[in-house]
């Protein structure tokens, strides 16, 4: 059995070409080659021989299944709950970030945090496409992810993908791209993102030294909130000290 | 009675096979290759295993692993041959997997039809541990969620490209491509897992 490791994507994609027929004569000569003098590649090419063949196999007794009308088609079940209690934990995973040590000089760097991405879900049907963008995002491979939310937020756009995409631009170091997503979602001081939005808004408000709007951003978060009581008070001794 | 086995292995190759001309049409068409084997040989399977003290449940269960442990076979270039051959390497699966489950059970007695049987039911050890794997590889695909199912079942069953299943799903062709491999890597995790427990 080859290690347990994952397979590289490049590695992948070369045995499913080889098996597909989608190599030239001169690069199957070549991979024939190198398959000859390398077992663990040979285990490889096997695996994914079986794993096709067992797609196959499901997928065909699916459709013998429903041709033969023994098996009622399964419901596809909504996960909007599910969706719910996870940007509840994602929120929670933000209000528990542990007390930072300031740094007058630099506000920004002290307080930010890359938000860090909402749990996945084992088998979700209608967000599968957010749910796998969320996975490059929890690998920090914000651009894939930006990628797999690009067309959702032309077609099916929601404030949970506006949010995370603003994140992945900020986390890219795009500011001013992660600063217009922002600014949509605190537009509606109703929707559930609308807090975390404002956070990180000021935070590239202070990035690029606008003490004031960082300061009026900030003081419409709620006064329980330590954190930003804390980097309030910092802002408004600069603020104090500029004057 | 003394039963061989050797009917069975004949065209069963034991080194890795790259795809190979003869091969390649199975998984060019894999629907119509297995619909084929399952028109020409379900009956038979089912007759066979009702005569044999089987119940008609039983019966398909046997043919359904059969048919799953030839195709995995076929699939891997491990058999090669013919649509004949193949049915016929069906038929010989079915006979051993019912001899050896009667024996499971305890109910394999003289009074059962044997008079063309050619397989000893636990002699064989290469079929033991196809049968094994393919039942292995078959929960491994019970592991992905249904949007994995969909991509890979409508790329490498029902061959669309990576084009038109983006097009369905309403995103970019490389999305399909990264989520296809996810998919994938989840599959190969899990089978690895089933693997190893089988083996402890």
């Amino acid at each position: 059995m080859s290690d347990k490791s994952a397979i590289s994507q490049e590695q992948f994609e070369e045995i499913e070409r080889y098996l597909l027929g989608e190599m030239n004569p001169e690069e199957r000569v070549q991979f024939e080659g190198k398959l000859g003098a390398d077992t663990k590649l040979q285990e490889e090419l096997l695996i994914q021989q079986k794993l096709q063949a067992a797609i196959e196999l499901d997928a065909w007794r699916e459709s013998l299944d429903k041709r033969a009308k023994t098996r009622s088609l399964r419901p596809i079940w909504k996960y909007g709950i599910a969706a719910s209690i996870i940007v509840l934990l994602g929120f929670a995973v933000w209000i528990g970030f542990q007390e930072s040590t300031p740094d007058t000089s630099d506000l920004y760097a002290a307080y930010f945090y890359p938000d860090p991405g909402l749990p996945i879900p084992m088998s979700s049907t209608d967000t599968y496409q957010f749910d796998e963008g969320m996975v490059s995002y929890k690998e920090e491979k914000y651009e894939d992810a930006l990628d797999l939310w690009k067309q959702l937020l032309e077609n099916t756009p929601t404030d949970t993908v506006l949010y995370y995409s603003a994140m992945a631009e900020l986390n890219l170091g795009n500011a001013k791209l992660a600063a217009q997503k922002l600014e949509q979602l605190i537009a509606n001081p109703s929707g559930e993102f609308y807090s975390k939005s404002l956070w990180y808004r000021s935070l590239i408000y202070l990035h690029e030294g606008d003490l004031k709007n960082a300061q009026a951003l900030l003081q419409q978060l709620p006064t329980d909130n330590s954190r930003r009581n804390e980097l309030l008070a910092k802002i408004q001794e600069q603020l104090k000290a500029s004057e | 009675m003394i039963f061989s086995f050797s009917g069975i292995l004949l065209n069963l190759k034991t080194d890795l096979q790259p795809v190979t001309k003869t091969t390649s049409h199975f998984s060019e068409l894999p629907k119509q290759w297995l619909d084929s084997a399952y028109q020409n040989n379900q009956n038979w399977c089912i007759r066979y295993v009702i005569k044999n003290q089987g119940s008609e449940q039983e019966a398909k269960d046997i043919f359904q692993d059969s048919l799953a442990a030839a195709w995995v076979n076929l699939r891997t270039g491990k058999f090669e041959g013919n649509e004949e051959n193949f049915h016929g390497y069906i038929r010989q699966i079915c006979k051993y997997k019912w001899l050896n489950e009667l024996k499971r059970k305890g109910r394999f007695t003289n009074a059962i039809d044997l008079e063309r049987m050619d397989a000893t039911p636990d002699d064989n050890e290469d079929l033991n541990l196809l049968l094994d794997e393919t039942d292995i590889l078959m929960k491994s695909i019970e592991s992905l969620g249904d949007n994995c199912k969909v991509i890979l079942k409508a790329f490498y069953y029902l061959k669309e490209s990576l084009t038109e299943i983006a097009h369905k799903m309403g995103t970019t062709d490389q999305s399909i491509k990264t989520i296809k491999y996810r998919c994938m890597n989840r599959l190969r995790k899990a089978y690895i897992a089933l693997k190893s427990q089988n083996e402890r």
